[in-house]
């Protein structure tokens, strides 16, 4: 239950952050932030943990966005069921894997909008050059989160070790 | 029931749900309203929290780390100077600002009610030419259907959703609004309607009307929301029959079987660079 809060205020930040800085600096709006979240915590989770943190994080895109509410949530469930089980039948361990991994499910989700778009005769579909756009920015994203997010924490939790040390000798 | 069986039903559960909630909404105007109201009323103050974070940020690098280029910079606007002294002698500047002004004036004494400023604070994860967030909500006095202006008068939009601190405003671009707009000249109206893009369609005016390139579209006030007379954007191809897609303006023609034009309106305002707007607040009726 507590993990499940975790996760719910979690994807709520990605979300708030990407609104805010898609405004600030609009070339981020490319970059599906809640996807890379979405992505990252399912291959390291059970099948339906995944499937569960993929629908919240459709859900908060769709509450954060204009449209019809469940298309993300949709697209993006299908995308984290479809990750999970890659990951089950392929190993996806390192930052570019993952990068490319989920830089192509960016791609699937916009597919799947598209498609659905369609279905339901609604306005708002993207170009497909959107689509591959949209794809290699996650992947990047992705890439930069994975490789530079651990050094940070690493880094960061030497500094305090350090600072004990440090203060222990004296 | 087996543990795949059990991950399967709650795939399928899932999407169902999601299916349905789609399907449910496809027929109407207001999208659960209430959901997006929750989580956006939820997120509000994190957002202002993040859009002023991220504008210190923005403000500490313009002014201490971006000065390293200072001397190009320098000499830039040293030269930009000169030039907009040459500007200011001649009354171009001065006609543009008489105009901007008299659509300010014009909107003032047409518009029912006040204005509240107010910032974008977020723009739509989805489709940046559908909406976006504004840093004031109901606790200012914004009410759902106010129109959006920039603060150089052109109109932007208006807001569809309401939580205390927060509201969002649709865009004009996106591609279920819908303005009543006219022609500034011939005075013939139609329905200016958003492509999901950079540019409008201006709807139902008849083949038998004048229409210029460059001509001036405003709103015409008959749709109830807009007060009339805003400046909306200008005429940037007219024609009848499909519109190809890059190809440059071409003159106005004429098919005599057509009932309505094709008529492609850039708005006044650039959607992507709005950082400021006006909301028109509509009076309570007493």
């Amino acid at each position: 239950m507590r993990s499940v809060f975790q996760i719910v205020v979690l994807m709520l930040v990605v979300g708030t952050f990407q609104t805010t800085l898609t405004q600030m600096v609009p070339p981020l709006g490319l970059v599906d932030g809640l996807m890379v979240a979405a992505g990252l915590l399912a291959l390291r989770r059970t099948f339906a943990a995944s499937v569960v943190i993929g629908a919240l994080a459709g859900f908060v895109q769709d509450s954060l966005s204009g449209g019809i509410v469940g298309l993300h949530a949709f697209a993006k469930t299908v995308v984290a069921a479809l990750i999970t089980s890659l990951g089950n039948v392929i190993v996806v361990r390192g930052p570019l894997a993952e990068a490319i991994v989920i830089g192509a499910a960016a791609m699937i989700e916009s597919m799947i909008i598209r498609s659905l778009l369609d279905f339901f005769a609604w306005p708002g579909m993207e170009p497909l050059a959107t689509v591959a756009a949209r794809g290699g920015a996650t992947a990047m994203a992705c890439g930069v989160i994975t490789v530079g997010g651990p050094r940070l924490v690493v880094g960061w939790h030497g500094r305090r070790k350090r600072s004990r040390l440090s203060l222990r000798r004296r | 029931m087996t543990r795949t069986a059990r991950s399967a039903a709650l795939v399928f559960g899932l999407l169902a749900f999601f299916f349905l909630l789609m399907s449910y909404q496809v027929n109407r105007t207001r999208t659960l309203a209430t959901v997006r109201s929750a989580v956006t009323g939820a997120v509000s103050p994190f957002q202002r929290l993040a859009s002023s974070a991220v504008g210190g940020v923005r403000a500490a690098w313009s002014r201490y780390v971006a000065l390293l280029g200072s001397a190009d910079e320098f000499e830039r606007l040293r030269r930009e100077n000169v030039q907009l002294q040459r500007q200011l002698a001649s009354t171009a500047a001065a006609r543009h600002e008489n105009r901007r002004l008299r659509a300010l004036l014009r909107i003032t004494k047409t518009a029912p009610g006040s204005w509240t400023a107010a910032r974008v604070v977020g723009r739509d994860l989805a489709h940046r030419y559908q909406s976006l967030q504004l840093d004031r909500g109901s606790a200012d006095g914004i009410s759902v259907d106010d129109a959006v202006i920039s603060p150089e008068g052109g109109l932007v939009g208006r807001v569809i959703q309401v939580s205390r601190w927060t509201c969002a405003v649709q865009l004009l671009t996106d591609a279920l609004s819908g303005v009543g707009a006219r022609l500034s000249e011939s005075r013939a109206s139609g329905l200016l309607a958003g492509a999901d893009g950079p540019s409008l369609e201006l709807r139902f005016i008849q083949t038998l009307d004048d229409v210029t390139v460059g001509e001036i579209v405003e709103t015409s006030g008959e749709d109830g929301i807009y007060p009339p007379g805003i400046p909306i954007g200008e005429v940037t191809r007219a024609g009848v029959g499909p519109a190809l897609p890059g190809t440059p303006p071409v003159p106005l023609w004429r098919d005599e079987t057509a009932l309505f034009m094709q008529i492609e309106v850039q708005p006044r305002v650039d959607m992507m660079r709005l950082e400021d707007v006006l909301v028109l607040r509509h009076e309570p009726e007493s």
